[in-house]
């Protein structure tokens, strides 16, 4: 900062005359009554809704995610069916020609 | 002008707040008791800073958002804070520098919100935007005109001016306070000070 004593001191003295705050004579005792009556809590009930709204907001879209990310493996015959997070998801790892096949098998290789 | 320096330097207490409040000794407690004492939840010690406290920071808050009611809410949430957290443990410097710097946090996550408000209701220009008149002026009127620029500058810079030029706050405390760099905090001020200078037709 540049001193510039003269102009410092009328900033001063025009910050000195700006408004005070009027006397409240509640003010103190009420902050001290909200202390005694509200204890720190962790209290998930006691979070104001815009963030229970954001909370929920986020473990939803975390749900998709995980949802997304589980179901659109790609379809892969070669991948191991160990490496399916999904029990039973042995069909997740046959692509979807082997899954029609099962469905509605080709008579002329059912005998074979 | 508020003092600085390591002893407790808010005003004398200004009245007992209850029969069982805090014993004001002709000797008020030093800074390092204060903060021992909010760090062992210490409730008739807390009851006393509010009460001893509460008016100056109600005007810091007040001059910061130009409005009492808001001012208020602010003042209350950073005594919230300095109780419910553990903010005044960790806490190096001088105790009014501590409720500053809260009550300045507070008073600008206020005016942001109202900002944001603001936006879903368009008010007229602000009258900073309207070209100077420069006429001669005398003190008075130059002082009246300093103190309608100094409010009608955005609530970052006026609190800016309000710790460095008024609460006596070096650039590093103004700008711990305003979760600023030094640097950054330093900007802050010149800009206003330039705005200010261009009210009053300053040309030094």
């Amino acid at each position: 900062m540049k001193p510039n004593d003269s102009f410092d001191q009328e900033l001063r003295d025009a910050l000195e005359s700006l408004p005070e705050a009027p006397r409240n004579e509640a003010f103190a005792p009420d902050v001290v009554d909200l202390v005694e009556e509200k204890p720190v809590s962790h209290d998930p009930l006691r979070l104001p809704p815009l963030r229970i709204a954001g909370l929920t907001a986020l473990g939803f879209t975390g749900g998709l995610l995980v949802a997304g990310a589980v179901f659109s493996q790609p379809v892969n015959a070669s991948k191991p069916a160990a490496q399916t997070t999904v029990a039973g998801a042995d069909l997740l790892a046959m692509d979807s020609i082997e899954i029609a096949w099962l469905a509605f098998p080709n008579p002329s290789t059912r005998e074979r | 002008m508020p003092a600085t320096g390591d002893t407790f330097c808010g005003e004398a207490g200004t009245g007992p707040l209850r029969s069982n409040d805090f014993a004001m000794d002709s000797v008020a407690p030093t800074d390092r008791a204060v903060l021992e004492a909010l760090a062992r939840k210490d409730d008739d010690m807390f009851a006393w800073i509010v009460t001893t406290h509460e008016q100056w920071a109600r005007t810091l808050a007040l001059r910061i958002l130009g409005d009492l009611e808001e001012a208020e809410d602010a003042v209350q949430d950073a005594f919230l804070q300095l109780w419910q957290t553990g903010v005044a443990t960790k806490w190096k410097g001088s105790f009014r520098t501590l409720i500053a710097t809260l009550v300045t946090r507070r008073s600008l996550d206020r005016a942001r919100k109202r900002r944001i408000r603001s936006l879903f209701s368009p008010r007229p220009a602000a009258a900073h935007d309207e070209p100077p008149v420069v006429v001669r002026i005398d003190n008075d009127q130059r002082r009246g005109m300093l103190r309608d620029g100094i409010m009608k500058l955005p609530e970052r810079q006026r609190a800016a001016l309000l710790l460095f030029h008024y609460e006596d706050m070096t650039l590093k405390d103004g700008a711990e306070a305003m979760n600023l760099s030094p640097k950054a905090f330093e900007s802050l001020l010149i800009r206003a000070r330039k705005a200010l200078k261009t009210i009053v037709g300053d040309k030094r």
